[in-house]
């Protein structure tokens, strides 16, 4: 990769970090081992503090995609993941777009990028629950406390009883 | 502290495994119910579940921070319920589901208002309006 490209950008095609990940056999793995590696770190505080940009990530990712060659495993592939990886916190409509984009991808060359995407995208929104149940109200409602014993039409019949 | 998206009242919801995206199905508007055959007694609601859905996005201070969601469930007749939960701001959006099975009976018409507040402080309200069919031939 040419030195056009600001250093937290080019961090992410050196040989050390497209293969440190070859022994990870999970996409969660790769996740989880992307987020920690420094380069992925320094981008991600790059693109925060709009260092890196959208045009910059544009033309490196085209300059990657430069060297697809169909039928062959995308040699750049853990650098788009990690690119996909530093977005993950960006408010910005060009990261969301970007790891749509790699998500969306259906090229077994790119598999590992796409996964790692998915996962993203899983995981942008996170959704906590709880569940109260009504044997919260104690006694008020019977439908929770038996629930097995009674068909819909009892379980309805026992409300009126019970509400009226 | 996290700012509100929006917060809805509905049956059921459903999240893509896929995609996260979230699904929302019959949200809670009004209740007509058909008036009890005797009419010596009061008419009576009740929803066997529901769901209240919140979204809430991080402000850079919120970061890691634990804040707790209340539902405070406001019956016609000046009774009222509140349901507490606690969660993190791990992620620039979260979504607080606090899902129902039973609720508590109502026994008469009006407005049923369910307030969600965030640490205290009242961020949204979802109002159902009860009401008795009549019959109008």
């Amino acid at each position: 990769m040419n030195n056009q490209f600001p250093n937290q950008l080019k961090s992410l095609s050196d040989e050390s970090f497209i293969h440190r990940f070859e022994q990870v056999s999970t996409t969660e793995g790769i996740y989880y081992a992307l987020r920690r590696s420094i380069e992925v770190k320094t981008l991600n505080s790059a693109l925060r503090e709009e260092l890196v940009g959208e045009p910059e990530l544009d033309h490196f990712i085209r300059q990657l995609l430069a060297s697809f060659v169909a039928g062959e495993q995308f040699r750049f592939q853990m650098s788009l993941a990690g690119i996909v990886v530093a977005c993950e916190t960006i408010n910005k409509l060009f990261a969301r777009q970007f790891i749509d984009y790699v998500a969306s991808l259906q090229l077994s060359e790119l598999t590992v990028a796409s996964m790692v995407a998915k996962l993203v995208r899983r995981t942008i929104t996170k959704t906590v629950s709880k569940t109260f149940y009504g044997s919260d109200y104690q006694g008020q409602i019977r439908l929770v406390q038996q629930p097995a014993q009674a068909d819909v039409g009892q379980r309805s019949q026992s409300f009126e009883e019970e509400l009226v | 502290m996290p700012k509100l998206e929006y917060f809805l009242l509905c049956e059921s919801v459903a999240v893509d495994q896929d995609t996260n995206r979230i699904s929302l199905f019959n949200v809670l508007e009004d209740f007509q119910v058909a008036p009890a055959e005797d009419p010596t007694k009061k008419p009576s609601y009740m929803l066997s579940q529901f769901v209240a859905v919140a979204l809430f996005n991080r402000d850079a201070e919120d970061r890691d921070k634990e804040f707790e969601a209340s539902l405070r469930i406001h019956l016609p007749g000046d009774q009222h319920r509140e349901h507490k939960m606690s969660f993190r701001m791990e992620r620039n959006r979260q979504r607080v589901l606090m899902r129902f099975v039973g609720m508590p009976p109502v026994g008469q018409d009006g407005v049923l208002r369910f307030e969600l507040l965030l640490d205290g402080t009242e961020c949204a309200s979802h109002t159902v309006h009860l009401n008795t069919e009549t019959s109008t031939t």
